[in-house]
């Protein structure tokens, strides 16, 4: 099992987190968690997003073709509604 | 990291008081960056982004969980459990597999508390390590009478540009049986002590969205999207806020009701409040409404404004320049 570097940053990039030892065997929806927490976001509300593609939360990170040193983003999936 | 000894979880339950859902809360950022935003306006904190990650303790009032005491740098701030009414909501709305158009509010009556839960320490040291850099606000050295906007005594937090407002209008009138979304660019000034919104260009939400009569979806895709044309756009304005319309309940036909009928359209609905918790959440965001308004025809939409104050989301006035 290797170990990742990643940057993730908010959707307007007013937060960015390093994470330095991330496995590449971690679920998407774990590291998910994880950002989440660590910038006091709400919980079931957030995806990845790698080169413009939404990232499956069910794959692990190498399964989704995540690198060492890439930059990954963090945004909402959300609804307004009348 | 935001209490590593505590859980603070919201209970809901029904008349009887039996227990419907409960979930932890953890977006406590709209409070940490209104502490920081505070400060920083008042001169208190420099705006470098260098404020470090907030704590949040709980408080109590006769042996009572009243609040948390958000700290920040060398700054606090304390709230009191009504902040999280929202939540409640949205918590109930989960729990029940309802939306708003459901009216909740008249078929069923509830409270919420707030406990507060030991955390599980072996759980906490699994987590993966993260430090994070916080950007500075996008504060300008503008200010509205530099903007040529002429206040003439009135006294708003938000401004939006004449051009930008009929914009918006032509697409509500333009939409009534659909939902569309917008982001809104513009500057952000400070005052007086206050942070005050320019608002005066907008980027269309159009891509991975998906809208019906009676809602508009963000997918993650859409966010990244506008950010990328904000930036390509490269003409000073950051993203301050965005809007949306609330189509009638009958829709076109609405146009053939004479005279205007009573019902009004513009309010920040609960799924709205989550779209701004969860992508507006800086304390200066701000949100737009338009609908049908009371007496008014559906083609002369009105507008109404909503924004953060004191981590709360409040109605606001604003005016056109």
């Amino acid at each position: 099992m290797a170990t990742l570097s990643l940057e993730v940053t908010d959707w307007n990039r007013s937060n960015i987190a390093e994470l330095p030892d991330v496995p590449s065997d971690m679920m998407v929806r774990d590291l998910i968690e994880e950002v989440e927490q660590a910038m006091s976001l709400p919980r079931d509300t957030y995806h990845l997003i790698a080169g413009g593609e939404k990232l499956n939360r069910a794959a692990t990170l190498e399964e989704a073709g995540i690198e060492s040193g890439e930059e990954l983003t963090i945004a909402p999936e959300v609804s307004a509604g009348a | 990291m935001v209490n590593p000894a505590y859980q603070f979880v919201q209970r809901v339950c029904g008349r009887a008081g039996a227990l419907i859902a409960e979930r932890e809360i953890t977006d406590f950022r709209p409070l940490a960056e209104d502490v920081a935003f505070a400060a920083v306006l008042e001169g208190r904190l420099a705006n470098d982004g260098k404020w470090g990650a907030a704590s949040v303790e709980p408080f109590f009032e006769e042996e009572k969980l009243a609040g948390v005491t958000v700290r920040r740098a060398s700054q606090q701030k304390s709230y009191r459990t009504a902040v999280f009414a929202d939540n409640a909501w949205a918590i109930l709305l989960a729990a029940q597999g309802m939306d708003d158009e459901d009216n909740v509010e008249e078929k069923l009556t509830f409270t919420w508390e707030l406990q507060l839960r030991l955390r599980d320490p072996e759980a906490q040291k699994k987590r993966l390590r993260a430090a994070i850099t916080y950007a500075p606000f996008p504060l300008t050295a503008d200010t509205v009478a530099g903007l040529g906007i002429a206040a003439e005594g009135r006294q708003t937090d938000i401004w939006v540009s004449s051009k930008l407002l009929e914009e918006l209008r032509q697409s509500a009138v333009a939409n009534l049986d659909r939902e569309r979304a917008h982001f809104l660019t513009g500057r952000l000034l400070q005052e007086g002590g206050r942070g005050v919104v320019v608002l005066s260009g907008s980027i269309a939400a159009e891509v991975e969205s998906g809208s019906s009569a009676v809602h508009f979806g963000f997918s993650p895709q859409t966010f990244a999207a506008a950010r990328q044309e904000a930036q390509r756009r490269n003409d000073g304005l950051t993203v301050l806020a965005w809007a949306h319309n609330h189509p009638p309940p009958c829709r076109r036909d609405c146009l053939a009701v004479v005279p205007a009928c009573k019902s009004d359209n513009v309010f920040f609905s609960v799924a709205d409040r989550g779209v701004h918790r969860a992508g507006f959440s800086a304390p200066y965001a701000v949100a737009l409404v338009a609908g049908k308004a009371a007496g008014r025809r559906a083609d002369d939409p009105e507008f109404r404004a909503y924004g953060w104050r004191d981590g709360v989301i409040v109605e606001k006035n604003f005016y056109t320049f």
